[in-house]
C-alpha cells in the first residue's frame, strides 16, 4: 500500500513536472506567451490596448497564444480546442480570431518549425467564414512568419516579427470591417502617380523599408523594432525608407518625392498622421527629411531639423547606415521626450538676445552720437572756394590709356554642397548630400 | 589824455562789487563776499603795474610789426599807419590779463576784456596803429546776436540746464577782427592713376576687366581776399566757421563805423598768416584739379606741383559778435558773423544726459527686440 501511494505521489511529481512548462507563461494582455521571452513595449501595446479596443469596436476577439508544448496532432487542432476550453469569443456566438504560434524548446532557446502556426476563426458567425476573414487575416500574418525570423537564432527578431504578424492580424480585421465590403476589391495604388507598384492588397509598410539593401535582417529588425517603439510610445511614426533612385518614386527633387511616398503609403500614426521621415537615395547619395503633423512640427522646428540632420548624417558620410540610422532614432526619440516634457527642441535665446542688445545698443549710440555732433560748430576750412574768381582755368588735359588687367572667380555652385529647407506636402523638412 | 576806465569786479565769481557804509568793505552784489578797500586796490595796483608792463612789451611788439614783412613778396603798397584827422578821436586799450590791444573811437567805453572777461583794461597808445583798408559794418545789433544765441543753444538735449542764463548774454560784445585779405593765384598740375572695370559672367567663372589710364591735368585758380584773421587772441577755427563774409558789402574804412564797437589791433604778421592762406589755396586748386577727372571708378593721386604767385595784402576790420564764457572751470568762446548772422561755438555736454538719452533709447529697443525673438523663436 506504502508503495502504490509512493509510486502515486511519483507519478503526480511527474507529471506536474511535465506540465510546469505549459504552466509557466506571461501574459501581455490578449497575448499568452509561454515562452515568456517574446515581450516588447510593441507587443505590449498590442495586446494591451490595440487588441482589446478593436475587438471591443467590432465585436470580435482577438487573441494570440505561443505555445511550447502541444499533445496535439497539428496547430489547428490545439487551436480549436484551447478556444473551446478557455471561452474564447465575445458575444453569444462567440465570435473570435486567434493568432496561435508553437515555439519548441530547442537548447536554451525556443524555434518554430516551418509551418507551425494557424490563424483559427471561431465562433459560430458563419459570415464571417464565408466573408474570408480567416483566409484574410492568414494572408496579412504570413510574411511574418518566415522561417529565418523564428529559428531561434535570435528571440529579437522573433518579438519583432511577433508584434508585426499581431499587427497584420489587426489590420486585416479592421481592413474587412471598416468599409471594404468587396473581398476582392482592388487595393489602392501605393506610389507616386506616374509610377505603379505591384498590387499586392496590404500596402502597410513597417517603419523601416529597406529597399536599397543596406542592412542585414538583424539590423533591419532591431531598427524596426525600435521605431516601432518610439512611433507607439509618442504617437508620431518615425521612418526610414532607403531607395536606389528616388526617381522612381515619384516626379520631383528629393524632398518632392519624400513626401508623395510619405502620403501615397499613408505614414504617420494617429488622426493627423504625425509622423518624421528621412529618406536615403543611394545613386545619388541624397537625403531628405519630411515633418508632418501638428505634434511633429512642434517637435521639430526648423533649428531642431537642422540639428537633427547633424546628429546623423557625418555617420552617412562613411557609409555606416545602421550607426547612422540608430542616431537618426534616437535623436528622434529625444526629440520628441522634450516636446512631451513642454521643453521641445528650439534655437538658443542668449545669442538672439545678446544680438539684439547690441544692435540696440548700437542704434541708440548712433541717435546719441548725432545729438553730440551738433554740439560742436568749429570746424577749420581747408579751402578757399569762396574766394575763387571765376572757375578753374585748364590749361592741360590729357586721359592716357595704359593696359588691361583681368582677374577670374570661379563661381560655387551651392546647389552641389550643403543642405537647405523646404516646405511642401503639408509639412516641412530639409534635403542635401551625404 | 586817454580815459581810464576801471571797474572794481569780485575775485571770487568776477561779480560787481559795491562800497558797503554799514561794513566799510567793498561786498559783491552776487556771491556776497566781503573784501577790504585796500585789499582790492592793492590787488588792481598789482594788476595795473602789470598792465603796464604788457603794455611796453605790446608797444614794443607793435613797433616791430608796424613794418609787416619787409622782406615779404607781398604787395602790401596799400598799408599805411597814417590816420590823418581820424586820430584824434581814436582810444587804444590793453588788457593785462591775456595781452589784448583794442582800439576805439572816443565815445566807446572798454569796461572790460572781450577775449578773457578780464574787468580792467588799462588805456593805451593809440599811435602808430596800422589803419585798416576796409571795414564791413556791423548789420546785426546786440538784441539779433542774443537771439541767434539763444536760438542756438536751443534743441541741443545734452546742453546743461545751468549753461544758458539770461544775464549771461548780455555780455555779448561786438568786436571789428583784424584781418588779412590776401590776393594771388595758385598754378598746378596733378597726375593720376585711373581706373575703370567690367564685370561679366563667362560658364562658371566672374571675369574682371580692369582698364588702367595715366591722367594729367593742369591749370591755375585765381583768388581775391582769401581771409586770415590777423589776431592772435581769436581762435582761427572760429573765425574759419563763421566765414563767408559778403564782399559786396566791403567799405573803405572809416571811423565813423566805429562807435559802439570794439577793435581789436593786428598781432599776427602777414608772413606769420601766409601759410595759413597758401594752405587753403593749394587745396581749393587740388580738389579743383581732381573734379575735372570723371568717368573712371578709381583715381588715385600719383603726383603733382604748385605754385603760387602772391599778390595784394589788404589789411581790414570784419564784425564779430564774441561772448566769452566760463562754465565748470572751462572756457567757452561763441562768435557770431556781425554781417550774415552765422553763430559757431562748441557747446558743453552733459554726459549724464547723454547717458540717459541713451538709455532711454537702448532699453525700449532691447525690450521690443528681445519680445520679439522669444515669440519668433519660441
Amino acid at each position: 500500500m506504502k508503495k502504490k501511494l509512493i509510486c502515486l505521489a511519483l507519478a503526480v511529481l511527474l507529471a506536474l513536472s511535465l506540465c510546469v512548462p505549459s504552466l509557466a507563461a506571461e501574459e501581455y494582455g490578449v497575448i499568452y506567451d509561454e515562452t515568456e521571452v517574446l515581450n516588447s513595449p510593441s507587443v505590449t501595446y498590442l495586446g494591451e490596448q490595440l487588441l482589446p479596443m478593436i475587438s471591443e469596436q467590432f465585436g470580435i476577439e482577438l487573441r494570440v497564444d505561443v505555445l511550447t508544448v502541444m499533445d496535439y496532432d497539428s496547430v489547428e487542432e490545439a487551436a480549436e480546442a484551447i478556444y473551446d476550453a478557455y471561452g474564447y469569443g465575445f458575444r453569444d456566438d462567440r465570435r473570435g480570431l486567434v493568432l496561435t504560434i508553437l515555439m519548441e524548446p530547442s537548447g536554451s532557446t525556443y524555434a518554430m518549425e516551418d509551418g507551425n502556426w494557424c490563424v483559427y476563426l471561431g465562433g459560430t458567425d458563419n459570415s464571417l467564414r464565408e466573408g474570408g476573414l480567416d483566409t484574410k487575416a492568414t494572408l496579412a500574418v504570413a510574411p511574418y512568419m518566415a522561417e529565418q525570423a523564428w529559428n531561434g537564432d535570435d528571440l529579437t527578431v522573433s518579438a519583432t516579427a511577433l508584434s508585426q504578424a499581431t499587427e497584420a492580424m489587426a489590420n486585416a480585421v479592421l481592413d474587412y470591417f471598416g468599409g471594404e465590403t468587396e473581398p476582392d476589391a482592388p487595393a489602392e495604388p501605393a506610389v507616386g502617380p506616374e509610377e505603379g507598384t505591384e498590387p499586392d492588397a496590404d500596402t502597410s509598410l513597417g517603419y523601416v523599408v529597406d529597399a536599397a539593401n543596406l542592412l542585414t535582417y538583424e539590423q533591419w529588425a532591431q531598427l524596426e523594432l525600435l521605431a516601432e517603439e518610439i512611433s507607439l510610445r509618442h504617437g508620431v511614426g518615425v521612418y526610414i525608407v532607403t531607395v536606389d533612385d528616388y526617381t522612381d518614386y515619384g516626379t520631383g527633387g528629393v524632398f518632392d518625392v519624400t513626401t508623395q511616398i510619405y502620403h501615397g503609403y499613408d505614414f504617420g500614426v494617429g488622426s493627423e498622421r504625425n509622423g518624421a521621415m528621412l529618406l536615403l537615395s543611394m545613386g545619388s547619395r541624397e537625403y531628405a527629411t519630411f515633418f508632418y503633423g501638428e505634434k511633429t512640427e512642434y517637435a521639430f522646428d526648423s533649428y531642431g531639423q537642422k540639428k537633427l540632420e547633424d546628429s546623423f548624417l557625418d555617420k552617412f558620410g562613411e557609409n555606416d547606415w545602421y550607426g547612422g540610422f540608430t542616431d537618426y532614432l534616437d535623436a528622434c526619440e529625444d526629440y520628441l521626450t522634450q516636446a512631451e516634457a513642454g521643453k521641445p527642441v528650439r534655437a538658443p535665446l542668449t545669442g538672439s538676445i545678446g544680438l539684439v542688445i547690441v544692435l540696440a545698443c548700437l542704434a541708440s549710440l548712433a541717435v546719441c552720437m548725432s545729438l553730440k555732433r551738433r554740439m560742436k560748430t568749429v570746424r577749420q576750412k581747408a579751402e578757399a572756394n569762396e574766394y575763387v574768381c571765376g572757375s578753374l582755368a585748364l590749361t592741360a588735359s590729357d586721359d592716357r590709356y595704359t593696359h588691361t588687367t583681368e582677374t577670374r572667380r570661379t563661381i560655387e555652385n551651392s546647389s552641389s554642397s550643403g543642405s537647405s529647407s523646404h516646405t511642401g506636402g503639408g509639412g516641412s523638412g530639409r534635403s542635401g548630400s551625404f | 589824455m586817454p580815459a581810464q576806465v576801471t571797474n572794481y569786479q569780485c575775485p571770487s565769481c568776477t561779480g560787481p562789487l559795491h562800497f558797503s557804509g554799514s561794513s566799510g568793505k567793498l561786498e559783491c552784489e552776487y556771491c556776497g563776499t566781503a573784501f577790504d578797500v585796500a585789499e582790492i586796490e592793492a590787488l588792481y595796483a598789482e594788476k595795473e603795474t602789470k598792465a603796464a608792463e604788457a603794455q611796453q612789451a605790446a608797444e614794443k611788439k607793435a613797433a616791430e610789426a608796424e613794418r609787416p614783412g619787409e622782406e615779404s613778396d607781398w604787395d602790401l603798397s596799400g598799408l599805411s599807419d597814417d590816420w590823418g584827422a581820424d586820430a584824434d578821436g581814436m582810444r587804444a586799450y590793453s588788457c593785462p590779463s591775456c595781452g589784448a590791444e583794442l582800439i576805439c573811437d572816443a565815445s566807446t567805453a572798454a569796461t572790460s576784456c572781450p577775449y578773457c572777461g578780464n574787468p580792467s583794461v588799462v588805456p593805451g597808445q593809440f599811435s602808430g596803429t596800422l589803419r585798416p583798408d576796409f571795414v564791413i559794418p556791423f548789420k546785426l545789433n546786440k538784441k539779433e546776436a542774443i537771439a541767434a544765441l539763444k536760438q542756438h543753444y536751443n534743441k541741443k538735449p545734452f546742453l546743461p540746464k545751468s549753461f544758458s542764463r539770461e544775464n549771461h548774454l548780455q555780455e555779448i560784445r561786438g568786436i571789428y577782427v583784424p584781418f588779412w585779405l590776401f590776393d594771388g593765384e595758385a598754378e598746378g598740375d596733378a597726375q593720376y592713376a585711373a581706373t575703370r572695370s567690367r564685370t561679366y559672367r563667362s560658364g562658371d567663372q566672374e571675369i574682371t576687366e580692369t582698364e588702367h589710364y595715366q591722367v594729367y591735368r593742369a591749370g591755375s585758380v585765381t583768388f581775391e581776399k582769401v581771409p586770415v584773421d590777423a589776431s592772435s587772441k581769436m581762435p582761427d577755427d572760429h573765425m574759419d566757421s563763421i566765414e563767408p563774409f559778403d564782399y559786396g558789402e566791403i567799405k573803405p574804412f572809416s571811423t565813423a563805423y566805429l562807435p559802439g564797437y570794439l577793435a581789436d589791433r593786428y598781432d599776427v604778421t602777414v608772413e606769420q598768416s601766409r601759410e595759413r592762406a597758401d594752405q587753403r589755396c593749394v587745396s581749393t586748386l587740388t580738389s579743383a584739379l581732381r573734379s575735372t577727372v570723371q568717368g573712371y571708378d578709381s583715381c588715385v593721386p600719383t603726383g603733382g606741383s604748385t605754385t603760387l604767385r602772391r599778390g595784394k595784402v589788404h589789411y581790414a576790420l570784419l564784425p564779430v559778435w564774441i561772448l566769452n564764457t566760463k562754465w565748470d572751470g572751462k572756457e567757452f568762446l561763441f562768435a557770431m558773423n556781425g554781417q550774415t548772422g552765422k553763430l559757431v561755438g562748441d557747446l558743453p555736454m552733459s554726459w549724464g544726459k547723454f547717458w540717459a538719452t541713451f538709455a532711454a533709447i537702448a532699453v525700449p529697443l532691447m525690450a521690443i527686440g528681445t519680445a520679439m525673438v522669444v515669440a519668433l523663436l519660441r
